[in-house]
């Protein structure tokens, strides 16, 4: 596989930061991921599946962003704790972080410290306002980097009071951008033997997203507009249209004169209509079809269409079943599980990538059998609690 | 770090040219080919080239080719042995170039000519199952993967529990699928340093739109359905404030402490009906009603302000130009000048990496105009005499 041979130190957690060891992972990397009972990733957290007792092994959300991963829960604050990060990153090609900036090196594990150890160490470091600027220490959840970086801006309906994305898109697409950085410095250390400390600021990535934005205001001046379910210009209409049953749509986009016209001899209405007469008779024609119906015939038509789906559409639909976009599983603790696979496929394949670990579930794996020390000195590091 | 990968981009949508952007970005060569004479269709073939053009192809060079001519295809087969990786968002080369009855040049094929290409295709669908094939753009991209049929939930679906989903601004699925794709050539680079070869990448924007959309699955497998009537936090979210709006998202106990305390410790905030997380969430509206009352009457960067040294997030609601014109957006450098020759001056962001050992990412270089490196790509390349360039130019090959 592609990335088999490289080892990955990973203390990413939450969503963001979980994501990137994940796609190393995906591509053939051994993630260890670094985890401690004093303080659970709070995807560990939430009710539990099976029983009433809180369970951090009954949260799906974990299971799909810690993919194919070892655990090693320890103690990294302990003196004991710490030596054997240091000693394990000597064992590493990548570490990942998404601590608030300075956690780490004032548990004396900062990228300074574990490049000494490991001259050529690929790292990312990813935080909400990235490692250096007033903006450093900046509390944030996916739901502030949009507000921050103008992303809440460009949603919702035009000209009324705004709505923000109302998603977490700045936590996947962050964890993107630190996935791409990282394979580029992996491959530069390959050629090189450089390594590299790569900072990703939540906030930049969001801005990069709305970089068509940010020229436009330089360049023309005024705010962008916000279009809703309208295009930036160009198109002969796009829409959002209601379909037969209840919060049941369809997303249709008419690019010129062609698309209209295969749209008109569809309906049978007179195709040198204007765009909003074949709008309007299109409107009509989908009130009484069924989303996905309304989707495929359009398409067949060669248009481009989509049926507004929720989770339960494309959970059960054959183009998803085909492509295996979800993944049936067996996990220890809650037993048959759904996941999402990883999102390329290699000449129409899929990687084969494990379960997300149990809490510590690689605790001997990696002291005794990477680290080689003794039985003896393992039983100590669990007795004081330095392995949990 | 990738100077020396050669990337060929043959794009008309953002997916592809985005990923060529982010790799042009790490210093790749890549070299962007479109089709004669319109060239890409997020130019403006009647004016100057649109922001968007202009953002998402920095670093690049410029090339054009004619694939419905049998001597542009030729051009085509004779430059893929000299790159590394094709970037292509449509699974039929001919297709995408605007020709209806010239034969396709099926992408997937290519590595089987070409054994070290890597192929990294983005489509709306993907490349298999009963949607290959089919058209999309980025409104229907974004509705069809979930996030679309989530927004303008809340409150908002309460007011107006009939208005249509609404799209999120921007090219979100655009961006998505391009940095899966920019991730998917470095990986087969990667596995191709192993195995020497290479091979075909298959991007479907729908995948990389559905891997944003985890929550609500997860909530489906546990038995829940989200709809925009019960999708979205039970309170906090977008207030307005004096001068602005501010979010607020107050989700953990020692967050909404802070917050009670910033307001003075208000009486309401002591009804036991607001006493925990839960309580909270079940009585959120009215939870909200106070929260927007005392948001009404303050200063939007006094809030923020607030919430940068309390636990509690609160953020100000920038728009573009206000994101821009931060102080930490200033110190970081996350703008650059870039001169364009036609559109002039002006800002852009910058990759955003900030790098510790090795120097900045490259992107300074302006978007190209069309054909602007026709002569000196197949001239270094393919080892074209400008007699030869100028014989294909009067066939209308390029």
């Amino acid at each position: 596989m592609r990335l088999d041979g490289v080892r990955v130190l990973d203390f990413g957690w939450v969503w963001a930061g979980a994501v990137p060891g994940q796609m190393l992972g995906f591509l053939g990397a051994e993630v260890i991921k670094v985890e401690t009972r004093k303080r659970l990733d709070y995807m560990r957290v939430g009710r539990p599946i099976v029983g009433t007792e809180p369970d951090p092994e009954q949260q799906p959300m974990f299971h799909n962003v810690n993919r194919g991963k070892r655990s090693l829960t320890v103690d990294f604050r302990s003196d004991a704790g710490r030596e054997l990060i240091l000693e394990l990153v000597r064992h590493c090609d990548v570490a990942i972080e998404n601590f608030a900036p300075g956690v780490l090196d004032r548990a004396g594990l900062g990228y300074e410290r574990l490049a000494e150890q490991r001259p050529d160490l690929v790292m990312l470091s990813l935080s909400g306002g990235g490692q250096q600027g007033p903006l450093r220490e900046l509390r944030s959840y996916a739901s502030t980097i949009a507000a921050y970086s103008g992303l809440d801006s460009l949603a919702g309906y035009p000209g009324e009071e705004p709505i923000g994305i109302q998603q977490a898109y700045p936590d996947p697409n962050a964890s993107l951008h630190g996935a791409f950085a990282l394979l580029a410095a992996i491959y530069r250390r390959n050629q090189t033997g450089l390594g590299e400390h790569i900072d990703v600021s939540q906030l930049e990535a969001g801005l990069a997203t709305v970089g068509e934005a940010v020229v436009a205001v330089d360049l023309l001046g005024g705010d962008p507009p916000v279009v809703g379910n309208g295009g930036y210009g160009g198109e002969a209409f796009q829409a959002c249209l209601r379909c037969r049953g209840e919060d049941s749509w369809v997303t249709v986009q008419a690019e010129g004169p062609e698309d209209l016209r295969r749209i008109a001899e569809l309906l049978g209405v007179d195709p040198a209509g204007t765009p909003e007469a074949i709008e309007q008779a299109l409107s009509g024609w989908c009130l009484d079809r069924d989303h996905v119906e309304a989707m495929e015939v359009l398409q067949a038509a060669g248009v481009a269409a989509g049926a507004v789906t929720d989770a339960g559409d494309r959970f059960h639909h054959p183009h998803y079943r085909s492509r295996g976009t979800y993944l049936e599983t067996e996990h220890p603790v809650i037993g048959w599980e759904m996941v999402y696979r990883e999102p390329w496929l290699w000449w129409g394949e899929t990687g084969q990538v494990g379960r997300a670990p149990l809490m510590g579930e690689d605790n001997e794996y990696v002291v005794r059998e990477l680290l080689g020390r003794s039985a003896a000195d393992y039983a100590h590091l669990v007795e004081t609690g330095v392995l949990q | 770090m990738l100077g020396d990968v050669q990337v060929l981009e043959v794009s008309g949508q953002v997916s592809a040219a985005f990923a060529g952007k982010l790799l042009a970005g790490f210093g790749a060569e890549v070299v962007k080919l479109e089709r004669y004479p319109a060239g890409d269709p997020t130019r403006d073939p009647d004016g100057p080239d649109p922001a968007l053009f202009l953002f998402l192809n920095t670093g690049k060079r410029a090339v054009t080719a004619n694939l419905a001519h049998p001597d542009g295809r030729e051009l085509l087969y004779r430059l893929l042995p000299c790159f590394d990786v094709l970037l292509v968002d449509t699974t039929g080369l001919a297709e995408e170039h605007g020709v209806e009855h010239s034969p396709e040049l099926p992408v997937e094929r290519l590595p089987e000519q070409f054994p070290r290409l890597v192929v990294v295709a983005t489509s709306p669908f993907g490349a298999t199952g009963p949607y290959h094939g089919f058209a999309g753009s980025e409104h229907t991209i974004f509705h069809a993967g979930g996030e679309g049929y989530l927004l303008g939930a809340g409150l908002l679906h309460e007011q107006f529990p009939d208005r249509p989903p609404v799209g999120a601004g921007g090219h979100l699925a655009g961006y998505q699928t391009g940095l899966t794709a920019a991730t998917g050539a470095l990986a087969a680079l990667l596995d191709r340093d192993h195995t020497g070869r290479g091979q075909f990448v298959d991007v479907s924007a729908q995948d990389a739109q559905l891997s944003l959309n985890h929550l609500p699955v997860m909530r489906f497998f546990d038995g829940v359905l989200e709809t925009t009537a019960s999708r979205g936090f039970t309170f906090g979210g977008v207030m307005p404030c004096a001068d602005g709006y501010v979010e607020v998202l107050p989700l953990e106990e020692h967050q909404w402490q802070d917050l009670v305390g910033l307001m003075g410790n208000p009486q309401w905030a002591a009804d036991e009906r607001f006493a925990t997380g839960r309580d909270r969430a079940r009585h959120g509206r009215e939870v909200n009603q106070h929260l927007r009352e005392w948001m009404r009457t303050r200063k939007r960067d006094q809030l923020a302000a607030i919430g940068q040294t309390s636990a509690c997030p609160i953020a100000p609601y920038y728009d573009v130009d206000e994101a821009m014109a931060t102080p930490h957006a200033r110190e970081r450098g996350s703008f650059q000048r870039i001169d364009h020759p036609r559109a002039g001056p002006g800002s852009y962001p910058r990759m955003p990496f900030r790098l510790g050992t090795g120097g900045e990412p490259i992107d300074e270089r302006p978007a190209p105009g069309l054909g602007e490196h026709t002569t000196e790509i197949y001239g270094s390349y393919l080892g074209m005499s400008a007699a030869e360039i100028d014989g294909l130019r009067s066939r209308g090959a390029l």
